[in-house]
């Protein structure tokens, strides 16, 4: 907007002084071709006047001037007669007088009496002397003045054009930038994932095509959000119900697994891993599902690091002397989203126990200066190719050497993105002892309100 | 003003008189569950699980039917499914509520997170969702039914604790505001005491998520938020501030 009205300004500045010298110096040829006019016109008139007898004295006295008055001289028979007091053949330029007396007509500008004037001088033909000479001198101020009111109007003319096109610009602008500027904010709460809103319609019927067509597309979006959400609940509940019925009725079995055969008992604990394995399934889909249609919330509560760590990998069964954690994470607090922090720590832990022998070691270092805490989660297996390290975290991506184990590809989708949802992330490497290491990330936040009040 | 225990002979917990009558065996009988499910399958497997767990369970197939057996006979707890034929299971909950103070459970394969909290305020003491595994859910009955604290409090009869105009009366499961006798639920009562216990202290959600639900780190801390926010209301006194106060980002404490 400002290099807008910054052009503007120039290109009418620009245009104005073209004009006013365009206009200066018409009007200078004009004052020109004028002087010389009236200098031709009473040089007749005094040589008509000289003719008939009159003194040279007198007559350059009586040559007549126009209401912006001017000086008359007269060069005859060696001698310079002057129209009033004031002026002299010495205020004429050398070269100017040379030039006259040598039979030429020159009109020149000068300075007289600190003002501008215009000199015009015409040899003439007197009965008594062939050589004589007749200069006019007129007064420019006129023309000055004239071109000082030209050039301030112009200048007020520029400014006013600049200001005038500047605010019917910014006002068009407006009128254009308004509805793409309501769109762009729609799009933005759109992408932090309220759908609710819609861009009012401008009055401009062309701008309003704009907003209409992106409000119908918030209309469908929403829409398609809402059934997918349908779906999706839907789903869990026609999935859910008999996978409840399947569960309890392996504990029946189970509860009565002593009256079964070794076939029947194997065929139950089949059951029971299979069961697993779709229970998780289900869960992890659902969790994709409720992420993909962005409808989920972080629960964010204060803990301190290190013993949330020791208890989550307590519980997922992993020996605690293979926890190296950092002294200063002990009473380091920040703000966790604990179910899915466990989740995550779950859901490494169970790789490592199906495709690399389980957990060799667990590092957890604060890094204070980036504000992080970094769980490094190591196995002992043939670690992840460096191509894969990306592609893993992708929904139904898998590595390539994990043929024969069960599992779909969500685990570390999931991981990923209960990570990001917290402000962290998931970072696949190697570790010194040459397996793969998992590392989370986690920022440490700690609230300004969380202190005691 | 201080807080003042009247009788205390030992240091321990308090629990209402209530509570031991529900678990003390009574002549051999098991823990009576209500769980209203129109599932037929569902119905008939949770059942067979839970006897084996113990529980004797009575099935309700609709909503109406529910509150109808829930309010007339007396039931340990009570589990309710949330899509029903009839009447939502939210309304189930709310009615039984209104009424009656046993621990009710909410066992749905629909969760959505707003279920969660609409269930918690229509009077839910804790949200299990669909599968779970006879064992899983007859632990997390255990815990709503167990006493805060094993140590029986037969002995220590009729202790008495005030903090200012609160006056809780574990043995007898009662609580009085300036005198005035205020009813709680089971769950409300056992989180009550759990503060009262440790007036002048802090007591985080994890603590009570341990002490009163037997959830470890994993339990949702909305469970507890949900309790306080009742038991403020139910204790509310002539615009006296209120008797918890929320330390933030660590839990909640009733000043000593």
């Amino acid at each position: 907007m400002l290099v807008g009205a910054l052009v503007g300004l120039s290109i009418s500045a620009v245009g104005a002084f073209a004009t006013f010298r365009l206009a200066e110096s018409y009007l200078s040829r004009q004052r020109e071709a004028t002087a010389l006019t009236q200098t031709v016109a009473t040089g007749r008139l005094l040589v008509d006047n000289l003719a008939e007898g009159v003194e040279p004295a007198r007559a350059i006295l009586d040559v007549p001037f126009g209401p912006i008055g001017g000086r008359a001289l007269l060069y005859t028979n060696e001698q310079w007669y002057v129209s009033s007091g004031g002026i002299s053949e010495r205020v004429l330029p050398r070269d100017y007088v040379s030039e006259l007396l040598a039979g030429r007509a020159v009109q020149q500008k000068a300075q007289f009496t600190s003002n501008p004037v215009v000199i015009t001088g015409l040899p003439v033909s007197l009965p008594d002397d062939p050589a004589a000479a007749f200069v006019i001198v007129l007064p420019l101020s006129e023309l000055d003045r004239t071109l000082g009111l030209i050039g301030t109007s112009l200048l007020i003319g520029a400014i006013m054009a600049t200001l005038l096109g500047g605010a019917v610009g910014y006002y068009l602008s407006r009128r254009v930038m308004e509805p793409l500027r309501a769109v762009s904010m729609a799009a933005t709460k759109l992408s932090s994932g309220d759908l609710s809103f819609r861009v009012s319609p401008p009055t401009e019927p062309d701008l309003a095509l704009i907003a209409e067509s992106f409000n119908s597309m918030l209309d469908s979006l929403q829409e398609r959000i809402r059934r997918e959400k349908r779906f999706a609940a839907h789903v869990s509940h026609e999935l859910r119900s008999p996978l409840t019925v399947l569960r309890g009725s392996l504990e029946l079995i189970e509860a009565n697994k002593e009256s079964l055969g070794p076939e029947g008992r194997l065929g139950v604990e089949m059951m029971a891993e299979r069961l697993d394995n779709f229970e998780q399934m289900l869960l992890d889909l659902l969790e994709i599902a409720r992420y993909e249609s962005d409808n989920f919330e972080v629960d964010l509560t204060g803990v301190e690091v290190d013993p949330l760590i020791r208890s989550i990998f307590e519980r997922l069964g992993v020996d605690p002397s293979v926890l190296a954690i950092d002294p200063s994470a002990r009473h380091l607090a920040t703000l966790v989203d604990v179910r899915r922090l466990h989740h995550v720590l779950s859901n490494l832990v169970q790789n490592a126990d199906r495709y690399a022998g389980g957990v060799t070691r667990v590092v957890v270092k604060v890094d204070q200066e980036e504000r992080v805490v970094r769980i490094h989660v190591d196995d002992a297996g043939h670690g992840i190719r460096v191509e894969d390290r990306q592609v893993i975290l992708e929904p139904f991506m898998r590595g390539r050497n994990v043929r024969g184990v069960d599992g779909a590809g969500l685990g570390l989708a999931i991981v990923s993105h209960h990570l990001e949802a917290m402000g962290g992330c998931l970072v696949v490497g190697d570790n010194p002892n040459g397996g793969a290491r998992f590392s989370v990330v986690l920022p440490i936040v700690v609230h300004a309100q969380d202190q005691v009040s | 003003m201080g807080l003042t225990q009247l009788c205390l002979k030992k240091p321990g917990h308090c629990v209402p008189a209530a509570f031991t009558t529900i678990l003390r065996p009574k002549w051999g009988m098991s823990t009576s569950l209500l769980l209203v499910e129109d599932d037929e399958k569902i119905a008939r497997v949770l059942s067979a699980v839970l006897s084996l767990e113990g529980y004797e369970v009575v099935v309700a197939a609709t909503g109406g039917e529910g509150v109808d057996i829930g309010l007339r006979e007396r039931f340990d707890v009570i589990i309710v499914d949330l899509r029903l034929p009839d009447i939502h299971g939210f309304d189930v909950v709310r009615t039984i509520r209104q009424e009656i103070d046993t621990p009710i459970v909410i066992l749905t394969a629909q969760g959505e997170s707003g279920d969660v909290v609409t269930g918690l305020e229509a009077g839910a003491d804790d949200f299990l969702m669909k599968p779970i595994s006879g064992k899983e859910l007859a632990a997390r009955l255990r815990a709503l039914l167990r006493r805060t604290n094993a140590r029986d409090m037969s002995e220590q009869g009729q202790r008495t604790i005030q903090v200012g105009d609160l006056v809780v009366r574990p043995s007898a499961g009662e609580v009085t505001m300036a005198g005035e006798l205020r009813a709680l639920t089971k769950t409300e009562f056992k989180v009550l005491c759990v503060l009262v216990e440790k007036a002048g202290e802090i007591v985080t959600r994890e603590e009570l998520l341990e002490k009163v639900w037997g959830y470890d780190y994993l339990g949702d801390s909305r469970l507890v938020d949900t309790q306080i926010y009742r038991l403020r209301g139910k204790l509310r006194h002539d615009g006296a501030a209120d008797v918890i106060s929320t330390v933030r980002g660590l839990g909640f404490k009733i000043d000593g």
